[in-house]
């Protein structure tokens, strides 16, 4: 699963309103923390950022970039943090993912936002690329 | 709201990726790979095709809710836009919409053969059915192009 959070195909990621209304967006990383969390990239992200805050659930679905298996992780977020060797290691690399979508000067991150990973669903497993 | 034709060019593209998502009772919410879409006469209403399997949960999740959100990104531009709206109803996919999600999910895995897969392996890891009909009314948009300042709601499109 490590190859699906190194930020080369964006993973997709929903989270729920007060409303009851998901919101579903893009996410440049899905960035593994160890064996039980993960630290979502807050960068353009307002409404995720907000839901969260009232509502933590989220579902993240991250693909492998050499066999396109996808997986779907179960999360409940935790907390936001502005520094630290986290946030520090995915500032590096969501450097070095704009500079691969040609999108330097627009990523940038804001928190990183600390999450347990509940579940986690194959969705799609390929044996080769 | 009534989607412009523009849009309805992209959103019927065989290279956008697309999403839909929606939550359970106790505001879970729940994620699912689209397998196409298309949009009805009136502009108004789309209807998209999701696996039996693959959205099991995403489903059964209209028994509490009919609120939902479809995510369409284009894979060659990045250009993506996020509708929300209600659920109207489910169906399973007769003979010319299972011919249609193939056609889709054809060049949608063409359109990512640059990033290293065969689209022939790509098409036999997602194609999947049976596969159901989900009817949704559009009530609003929002861009969710990669941006500062991404996210706004649109009030035409």
């Amino acid at each position: 699963m490590l190859p699906a959070m190194q930020g080369i195909i964006p993973a997709t990621l929903s989270t729920c309103g007060g409303d009851g209304m998901a919101n579903v967006t893009y996410i440049s990383q899905v960035f593994y923390v160890d064996d039980e969390h993960v630290a979502l990239s807050c960068q353009f992200m307002n409404k995720t950022w907000l839901n969260l805050q009232i509502n933590p659930w989220a579902k993240v679905i991250i693909t492998c970039p050499s066999t396109f298996s996808m997986w779907k992780l179960s999360l409940s977020f935790l907390e936001a943090k502005t520094e630290g060797p986290i946030f520090d290691q995915m500032e590096k690399q969501l450097a070095e993912i704009a500079s691969l979508h040609q999108m330097e000067g627009i990523f940038k991150i804001r928190s990183s936002l600390i999450c347990k990973v509940d579940e986690i669903m194959c969705l799609y497993e390929s044996l080769s690329a | 709201m009534k989607l412009s034709d523009r849009f309805i060019d992209l959103i019927s593209q065989t290279a956008s990726a697309l999403w839909a998502s929606n939550c359970d009772k106790q505001r879970v919410p729940d994620l699912v790979r689209v397998q196409g879409v298309r949009v009805d006469t009136n502009k108004e209403q789309i209807t998209f095709y999701v696996s039996v399997k693959m959205g099991e949960t995403f489903l059964q999740n209209f028994t509490m809710t009919d609120k939902l959100s479809l995510l369409m990104a284009s894979t060659e531009t990045h250009e993506s836009y996020q509708l929300k709206g209600s659920y109207l109803s489910q169906r399973p996919c007769t003979s010319s919409e299972i011919q249609y999600q193939k056609e889709y999910l054809l060049g949608f895995c063409k359109a990512i053969e640059g990033l290293g897969i065969s689209k022939e392996k790509a098409f036999a890891l997602y194609y999947q059915q049976p596969t159901v009909a989900v009817r949704m009314l559009v009530q609003e948009v929002y861009e969710q192009t990669p941006k500062i300042g991404t996210g706004e709601k649109m009030s035409s499109l």
